[in-house]
């Protein structure tokens, strides 16, 4: 109890402190930093960052979400808590990486752009891996979103039901590994010619 | 009570419903794919779909189209099959088998050395 009453306080401090520090640094980041030569000039430069930014946080928080959809696989998984907000993390952030992916797909095929010079110079890294890229990564918002339901809807089931375990640790896996295809195959374009 | 919360089982209708609504939305993208790589009018059609209601349609050709069926495709499914399956307790081993052979077929339908043998 007396533990408690020193330690609460204490971690409330260390978070109190961890956010102030990551605002201060995040102003003088933000006002400091060369930016445009980060991005680079193009005018979808800003929105091919967000892209990179959501699809690399949604393989961060993917990959979580698929240890613990591998520990619920193997009926180990007690966090079901932070299965559910990782999955709904995940939803989020497959949404948004698909968004801006649209925006920037534009200029993939605009004059000028990767699309004109892979088909010149590689046509096979179009053909096969850009397009593939381009429609697997879609799989993955209806199967985060699934989860997503089913992880709420269900929350008080999967302790019991060794089916409903077994489908949503299928579901995850599925939904990782089309992330990771379309992360890999997305950066290695992108080393290629960005946009 | 609390054990009683933890190990309460719920019909699995809805959970079933989710899985065969997304694997439906994966293959309306998949089957929309095959369709717009084979022929030149239903690119097209497709094209028009996604021209309808996404700004700059014209500039992401039919993957527009493509997107939006499966958005349409797993939207409805799920309303269907929502109401269909919502109080039911079903073999939910099934349905993941249908759900890997459904996801394992649309992505062969997007995967291009595929479709192009289909040419």
């Amino acid at each position: 109890m007396g533990l408690n009453f020193e330690f609460k306080p204490l971690k409330n401090y260390v978070i109190a402190g961890w956010v102030a520090l990551t605002v201060i640094l995040g102003f003088i980041l933000g006002f400091s930093a060369p930016w445009v030569e980060l991005m680079g000039q193009s005018n979808f430069s800003s929105i091919s960052t967000l892209h990179g930014i959501f699809a690399t946080l949604g393989v961060i928080i993917g990959s979580a979400a698929g240890y613990l959809g591998w520990r619920l696989l193997l009926g180990h998984l007690k966090a079901y808590r932070d299965l559910r907000i990782l999955a709904t993390l995940s939803s989020i952030l497959a949404f948004l990486a698909i968004f801006f992916g649209n925006w920037i797909y534009k200029s993939y095929r605009g004059p000028g752009g990767p699309r004109e010079y892979f088909i010149a110079q590689f046509p096979v890294i179009h053909e096969v891996f850009f397009e593939f890229k381009e429609h697997i990564a879609l799989f993955s918002l209806p199967i985060a979103v699934a989860a997503t339901f089913i992880l709420w809807k269900y929350k008080d089931s999967f302790a019991a039901d060794e089916n409903l375990r077994n489908a949503l640790g299928v579901m995850i896996a599925s939904g990782w590994t089309i992330l990771m295809i379309a992360f890999v195959l997305g950066a290695a374009i992108t080393k290629l010619m960005a946009v | 009570m609390e054990k009683e919360k933890q190990t309460r089982v719920k019909k699995n209708g809805q959970a079933a419903a989710a899985m065969m609504a997304a694997m439906i939305g994966l293959l309306s993208l998949g089957i929309s794919n095959l369709a717009s790589t084979l022929s030149k009018d239903s690119k097209q059609i497709i094209h028009e779909f996604g021209k309808a209601w996404i700004p700059g349609a014209d500039a992401i050709g039919p993957y527009s189209g493509k997107e939006s069926i499966m958005l349409l495709g797993w939207g409805i499914s799920w309303l269907i099959l929502y109401f269909v399956l919502r109080n039911r307790q079903v073999h939910l081993s099934k349905f993941t088998l249908i759900f890997i052979i459904g996801m394992a077929l649309a992505t062969l339908f997007v995967w291009s050395p595929f479709v192009d043998l289909l040419k």
